[in-house]
Formats: C-alpha cells, structure tokens, sequence
C-alpha cells in the first residue's frame, strides 16, 4: 500500500490522502458500500464501478459459508468471482460470528460457533480468518478481534481488548510467513469497549506494531451507544493513531455520523445503512432522508434530489415513480439504492474537496444547516465539532438544539 | 403534432403451398414515425418479442440495464396498478408530449410503449365486469374502471400505441353462451365509444388495438371479429364518422391466451383448439394488421404459433418468469445453428435436453463457464483474438451484460482530486462473462443482483430467436421453417403443460410454469429458497443439496 496525506484541514483533524492498493488508486476519506455476498443489492459490478466507487467490502463470515473457500480459490478470489477490478476489502469474520450466532464461544485458541450448515463445532481462529481472507484476496484484510457488544461492561471488556492484541499477533505472522502481505494489506482493530483507559491501552499496544500493519480500525462501536460515547472514542482513538496510516470507523454510515468521524480524523468507514434503506424505500438527500413510500410523494414529479448526478435523479426519474414501485420491484431498490450510493460519495467527495480548498469547517456548516436546521441541531454534534474547533451556531440567531441521537427519519405516518 | 404513426408491413414468406397462406409464417416490420420534431422512427422487424412491464418496469432491470437490453424496444404498461391513488399520476403529467415516456424514463428513439387496462397474464378470478366498467386489480383491491375515466386516461397520457378496453370475462369458467354474448357486446361498444368522435384527418387517429374477443366459443369469436369489419348503420355509423366500420380504426389484433388457457383447463388438446380458435378469430380479418399475442409459454409455444397462425409479435413475460426462478435460457434455433459445446443443458429422460439451465442446481455451484453455451461472450469475440470457442459460430455472441459486460463509458467523480475516470476516448473494453458459478452463489443468497443479470440475459437470448426464425423464413422459405421447426421440437424439451404441473409446488403459485422440465425444478429451487429464510436455514438448504445429490447419483 502506498498511502500519502495530501492536505489536512487548518482547523479539525480531518485530512484527505491518496491510498493507492492493488487493484487501484481510493481518495480517502470515503465511503465503502458493503457487497456481504459478493454483490451490491441488485447491481454489477460495471454498474458499481460507473457510480464512481473505488473501494467496497465483501465479508469474510458469508463468503466462507457459501461459496466456501474452494471455490473462491478455483475462480482465483474474490474479484474475479464478482467481476470487481477495484479494490476490495474483507473484515475478519469475527463480529457476524458474534452477531449472528448465538452460540459462539470465545477461547484463546480462537472462536468457536456452530456451523449454520452442519450444526458442529467449528473453531474460527486468527490464523483460519487470514488464510479465508487469502482466498478472498481483498486488497485490505483485517484482523480476527474477539468483538463484544458495545454495551457490555466489566471485565469481559477488558479481557477481548488484550485477547485482540494477542491475535492480531498471530494473524501479524501468519499473513508474513504466506506471503501474501506484498499485495494484500493487514488492518488492526483499537478494541477497549467504551472505556478510555481500556481504548488507550489498546492503542499503545497496537501502535507498537505499526510497522507489521498498513492500517488501523476503530471496531466495538455503533452498536447502541450513546451518541456522545461513540464521538468521545473516536476521538481519542483517532488522535492515539498515528498520523501515516489511515484510520477506519468501522459500521459507521449515517451523513451525520461520517462527517463527525471525518472531522475528528477518520479516513474510511462502511455500512449497510444506504443500501438497506433503500430497500426499504428510504433515500438519502442533503436535506434529510426521504421516506418514498409516503403519500405526500405519491404525485411529485420532482426527482429524489435536484442536482444529484446518480443515475436515478440524473435520468429524471420522480418520486412519484418511485412511490408507485419501491419496496414491490426490485428494479426501484436498484434505482434508489445508486442514488444513496451516489449520495454517500457525494458526501465523502465534498468533504475532500473541501479539506483541499481549505473550506472544510464552512462545508460542515453548510451540511448540518441544510440536514437539520429545521428540525434542530443533535447536541452531540455540536459538541463533537465543537472539541476540533467549529462552532456550528456560530452566528445562528436562536438556533435550536435537540438531545438524543439526532438521526433523522421520514417517519411512516401519512398525514 | 399528431399522435405517432404505426404502420405494418408483412408479406407472406415464400412457400410451395399455396393453402392457408392468411394463417402462413410472415415476416414483416412494425414502423412507428414521431410526428414530431424529431421524426425518429422505432422499428420491429417480425416476428419478434415485445416486453411486459410490472407497475411499469421491466422487472429487475434498472434504468441502464433497460437501454443496454437492445431487445427492449416495444413495453406494454398495464394500467390498473395507478388506480391506487387518485387522479392516477400518469394522467397528470403535463407539458409532456410523452407522458409515458417521461414517467418511465422510456427512450422515445427506442422504445414504443402500449397502454392496456389490465396485465394479461393476471388469470386469477376477478369479479364481474359491468355493462360500462372492466373489473381490474390494484394492491388495494379490485377497482371499477369506467369506460369513459379509461378513455380520458388514454387520451391524457398519449401513448404510443393503446389496446382498447374489452370484457374479458375472467369469473371461474365455463361461461354461459349469455355471458358470451354480452361479451361481444360490450367489447364492441366499448370500442365504439373509445372511437367517438373520430377526427377528420387520419394522421390525428390513435394507433388502436384490439383484443378479438369471444373466449373458447368459434363462433362468438368469430362474430366478434365479424362485426368489426361489417358496415355501421343508423346512429352507430354515426359515432364513428367518417369509418365505414370499425376495423378502419383499428390498426391491429391482439390475443391474450391466459383466459383462454383457464378456461381450456379440461381440454386434453388446448393447444390444439388454440390455433383453431385464433384462426377463426383472424379469417374474416385483412390479412396486413399485425397480430400481437399475450402470455405465450415458450419457444416451442411460438414456434408453433408462427407456423399456424401467423402471428407477429409475442410477448416475453415467460423469459422474464424464468429469469426470476433462476433459469438462463440456452437454446437456439435453427438446431444445426447450434453445436453442443462444452457444459451444455441436460438431456432428460425422454431424450429431449434443457432450453435453458437451473442455475440453483448444485452442479453449477463450480462451473465457471458463461451463461450460454450456444453464444459467444463479447470478451472471447472480440478481446481475445486467439479464441478457438466455436470458431464456426464466429458471429454468434451474447450482448447482455452478464455474458459481455462492458467497462463503463462514464463514470462519477466526486472530488476534484479523484483519479479514476476513464477516457472515453478509449475503446470499449469487455470485461470477463459472469459466470454460472458466480449467479449460483447470487441464487442461493437470495441477491438480487441474479435476477438481473438473467433477466437482460433471457431478452437477449429470446431477441436472438427471434432474428434467426427471420433468417430461415428470409433464406429458405416457409417448408424449410415447418422443418426446423419439427427438428426443434424433437431436440428441445417441450414447454406444453401436460396436466397440472403446478402440484407439489405449494399453493400460491398463481403464474403458470414455463420452461418445461428445468422451468418446473427452478421454479421449486426458487421457492424453497426464497420461503426458506431465518433461522436454520442454511442447515435445510445444506440437507436438501446432499438429498439432490443422492437423487442423481440412483439415476446415474
């Protein structure tokens, strides 16, 4: 990997840089859309990489599971199998073990669950997660972490953060020995829970193995925390990290969420949000989300977002239609899906632009204006922004800030 | 500017028997001219395919998959789903000459969109029609249209080409010969009213089609198409000034063979009586309208329909069906057009193979080959000069975008610093096939993404089809044809419903089953998958694939 700052912000810690990887060059920071089974909901690859998007995820727990290893290795990897020439990242399988089974056992050795298939023991451990991620071949690999739920407290904390440094270890050698670290890029995970001192010893330690990693995530977050924990961590973990590698938020998707998170220093994040949503008739604009399966929509003729150049607004097609066919014909989640797509690299891009023109504190403003300025400002938020130096009130006459979590939603109620 | 003109020109292939030359294989061309600025003409060389849109899209493509599909040229949209809110928004689309096109992002210089009431291949019971309303469906139930809200929907939203309301009963079968006659009736007066008043001039005239009506009886069917070429008198000649009758309104037929179907149930030679019935329909009617049919089943279906009827245009509802059950059609016509290659689709016991492939069967889980066997992908034709697949078929190759993908011509940039837009200037590069392998996986975790990828795949197989029964009618005459067409019919598996094939496949399954054998294996995989979601189930799915095995391996 090579990976070069190109321009960092005069006022909060957000930077832009230029990740180049294998299969290509990524601008960071961005958003990667996440393709769980080796597809985006509904689209190809070519369609993917017409969006403009360089960088996407595929996860580890479901390739193994189906298609399975020997036939990822007979298609030669992951790209090949989806017709993907960009670049390509795999998480470690780790959090679906835990989220989606209940049975999984964490041991020194490794993880051990029941195999949906066969219903037997199975052990997940570091050194299996990088040899299905050699498979794989993403261009960014991550570690195996003994991932616990957000909230949970006490000592079980304190025991997966130091279990995850010691398997970050192992997976450190197992990737040297293959051989596969000239192409394939090893990302470790700042565990900790929610507890700082937890997160900062974890940082220490991991920043001791710099030089065996191209990257570092921030995993354990965005599963339920209070909105000003999960800005607080970030924050502290983002400035632990060192400044020559790039930083990951992991599962972090909301408009709000990622430009905090750029703000406060991370270059990448992932989520299912855009696409799920737009399964579900939701899209996403610059003034809030849209609930497209609302009656008020049911005769505008205006498109999702005037000015969006996905290929859904860009083409004319209104919200009227979209009313008429979303969450009955695949084809409106395709459509609705590019769009938030589009939306979520927009967001990215412009934050980018912005931090190279020097304008990245007004972008913000701007952004949060426009998204929550009726409705009222997420408290965190402005908190968030306000510990790396904008204000976002500033100069607002009688602004009105709101407590909770601030994310917005259409609600379903027809008026 | 006056509404666009559809014109039809067929002539009658040669033949060395002169009989039934009306009922003969033909080839024609449909030809709608813009009476606009543009003038841009859409043509439809015949016999072909047109396309059927769900809610008014083809279902699982998007808006770029729809214009790359050049299959797609002709989309009939069904109207009743708009009924759901009031006023239906197509009919308030102003300042639009195109309303249809505009709404649906329909490609004007592409694509000729027809307006009906119903879907015609909704054969479920419906309530009575009345003497001035069509029953239809929308997701909040049955709806009344009236006929005077359907002629001012279609006289609102001007459409390419409009299928006039008719009272097709659709209560469970049989129906009374009094039932059949009010039938008659309505329809013809609901033409009758759709055609009043009639403009002076031509040119300012709809492009009207109508469905031949009169059901399972040859002779209502007959009458029906009677009364539309007999000369009006009295106050009925006088709506429809200047037409001396009727049929000089129309410009051509339709057949929808759903309702026919339901109602031949019990008949052990349905498909018999089905030419009979559209042949009675079509003798007292000129032979230069083109004849368009609804819900055909399959290429031995249209084989057979083109042989003895002389229909022009066949809908493609059933490639689409299978693509959403996981089959990716691989058949070709004429047979000698097509070597058995490598990975080809299964003989059945009767000797007879696939039309197309199961792909949620477990031998595709590994087979890395392209979709069809029968054509070339773009990449081995024309990126890889050395390619010795099929050199003798060196012309044949599938243009959808799961066998000859193509790197995007365009792409998005986000930030000024963003570095990854092509050049445009660069040829167009093909990317890898899609492979069986790849759309198995895709199948079996239920992504959507298959569904597309065998959708634009089927069109483009089904557009192929239809090229190459033009090219052995063009080249060698309608004995030639009639020959092919047996030599097909012994290779291929048949499409016919022997029976009731629907059973064991659980109950709602209200679409018919095409495709034949390997139609009715995908459409129980598709429905094992679909329904089999939550918890366990990849351990089911494991359970039932080791079962499939053990299956093949007692066979074997």
């Amino acid at each position: 990997m090579q990976f070069e700052v190109l321009a960092t912000c005069h006022t909060t810690r957000a930077r832009v840089s230029r990740m180049k990887l294998a299969h290509g060059v990524t601008l960071l920071p961005t958003f990667m859309p996440v393709a769980t089974q080796a597809a985006i909901k509904g689209l190809t690859a070519q369609q993917m990489e017409s969006l403009g998007v360089t960088l996407i995820l595929n996860n580890t727990y479901h390739l193994n599971l189906r298609p399975g290893i020997k036939i990822l290795d007979e298609a030669g990897g992951a790209h090949k199998f989806q017709g993907w020439n960009r670049n390509l990242l795999t998480d470690s399988g780790g959090f679906q073990l835990v989220s989606l089974n209940k049975f999984t056992t964490i041991t020194e050795e490794g993880a051990l669950f029941q195999d949906p298939f066969t219903g037997e023991p199975t052990m997940l451990t570091p050194e299996e997660s990088m040899s299905i991620q050699h498979s794989i071949g993403g261009d960014i690999m991550m570690q195996l972490d003994d991932v616990v739920a957000s909230l949970t407290t006490g000592p079980r904390v304190g025991e997966a953060m130091q279990r995850s440094v010691r398997w970050l270890d192992r997976c450190i050698e197992f990737h040297q020995k293959s051989g596969r670290d000239k192409f394939q890029n090893l990302f470790a995970i700042v565990q900790g829970g929610l507890d700082p001192e937890l997160r900062n010893q974890c940082l220490e330690q991991m920043i001791r193995r710099k030089d065996k990693v191209a990257g570092f995530a921030i995993g354990g977050l965005s599963g339920g925390e209070a909105k000003d924990t999960f800005w607080r961590i970030i924050k502290q973990c983002a400035e632990g990290l060192p400044t020559d590698r790039p930083r990951y938020a992991m599962g972090i998707g909301f408009a709000e969420d990622l430009l905090i998170c750029v703000a406060l220093g991370i270059d990448m994040a992932d989520c299912v949000f855009p696409t799920r949503t737009a399964r579900f008739g939701v899209a996403l604009t610059f003034a809030g989300p849209l609930n497209l399966k609302l009656r008020k929509h049911s005769h505008d003729l205006k498109p999702i977002e005037e000015g969006c150049p996905c290929p859904t607004c860009s083409s004319g097609t209104s919200r009227a239609l979209l009313h008429h066919t979303v969450t009955i014909e695949t084809a409106a989640a395709h459509a609705v899906s590019m769009h938030n797509l589009v939306f979520q690299a927009r967001l990215m891009g412009g934050a980018r632009d912005a931090i190279l023109a020097g304008t990245f504190p007004g972008y913000l403003k701007n952004f949060f204006a426009d998204y929550y300025g009726g409705t009222g400002y997420p408290k965190w938020c402005c908190d968030a922004l306000k510990s790396v130096g904008v204000d976002l009130l500033e100069g607002l006459d009688d602004p009105k800030v709101v407590k909770g979590d601030g994310a917005r939603w259409e609600y379903a109620i027809d008026p | 500017m006056g509404p666009p003109r559809l014109t039809f020109s067929a002539s009658p292939s040669p033949s060395s028997s002169p009989l039934s030359s009306h009922f003969n294989p033909r080839l024609g061309c449909l030809t709608l001219r813009r009476n606009d600025v543009t003038g841009t003409t859409v043509k439809i060389d015949t016999p072909g395919l047109l396309t059927t849109s769900s809610r008014g899209l083809i279902p699982h493509l998007s808006r770029d998959h729809v214009n790359s599909t050049a299959a797609i040229r002709w989309v009939n949209i069904p109207f009743e789903t708009f009924l759901e809110r009031t006023p239906p928004i197509l009919t308030i689309i102003n300042n639009s000459p195109r309303p249809l096109h505009d709404f649906f992002k329909y490609d004007a210089s592409k694509h000729i969109v027809c307006l009906q009431a119903r879907d015609p291949s909704d054969g479920r019971d419906m309530p009575s029609n009345g003497k001035d309303y069509c029953s239809v469906r929308c997701i909040r139930g049955v709806r009344k249209l009236h006929v005077s809200d359907w002629n001012s929907y279609t006289s609102s939203t001007y459409p390419d080409v409009i299928i006039a309301l008719s009272d097709v009963p659709l209560t469970p079968p049989p129906h009374s010969q009094k039932r059949v006659n009010k039938s008659l009736e309505r329809s013809t007066q609901w033409l009758l009213e759709s055609l009043s008043p009639v403009p002076p001039d031509p040119e300012d005239r709809p492009n009207l089609l109508v469905h031949l009506a009169g059901g399972i009886n040859p002779s209502a069917r007959q009458a029906f198409s009677q009364a539309l070429t007999e000369t009006l008198i009295g106050p009925e000649a006088d709506k429809v000034k200047p037409l001396k009758n009727l049929d000089a309104a129309v410009t051509g037929y339709t057949f929808d063979l759903t309702p026919l179907r339901k109602a031949l149930k019990q008949d052990a030679e349905a498909d018999k009586t089905l030419v009979h019935l559209i042949q009675t329909s079509l003798q007292p009617l000129p032979f230069e309208k083109p004849r368009i049919l609804n819900s055909v089943r399959g290429p031995q279906d249209i084989l057979r329909l083109i042989s003895t009827t002389g229909v022009d245009l066949f809908d493609s509802r059933w490639a689409v069906d299978l693509a959403t059950f996981g089959v990716a059609l691989d058949f070709a016509f004429p047979v000698s057009s097509s070597p058995i290659g490598p990975s080809p689709t299964r003989t059945r016991e009767n000797g007879k193979i696939d039309i197309g492939h199961n792909i949620y069967d477990g031998r595709y889980a590994t087979d890395f080959n392209r979709l069809s066997r029968l054509f070339l992908d773009g990449r081995s034709k024309f990126s890889i000069p050395t390619s010795t697949d099929f050199a003798d078929t060196a012309q044949r190759w599938c243009p959808c975008a799961a066998c000859s993908p193509v790197s995007p011509r365009t792409q998005l940039k986000h930030s000024q610093a963003d570095e990854h837009v092509p050049d445009p200037s660069t040829p167009l590069e093909y990317h890898p096939a899609y492979t069986r392998a790849y759309i198995h996986h895709l199948l079996h975790t239920h992504e959507m993404s298959a569904h597309a990828l065998l959708t634009t795949h089927n069109l483009s197989v089904v557009d192929r089809f239809f090229a190459d029964i033009r090219g052995v009618l063009e080249r060698d005459g309608v004995d030639k044809f009639r020959e092919e067409v047996q030599t097909f019919r012994n290779r291929y598996d048949d499409d016919e419903i022997v029976g009731d094939n629907t059973q064991g496949l659980g109950e709602d399954f209200e679409v018919e089953v095409v495709g034949g054998i390997v139609g009715r294996e995908a459409k129980r995989d598709w429905g094992s998958v679909d329904k089999a979601r939550g918890k366990g189930r990849l351990a089911r799915d494991k359970e039932k694939s080791g079962a499939a095995v053990l299956e093949e391996a007692e066979v074997a």
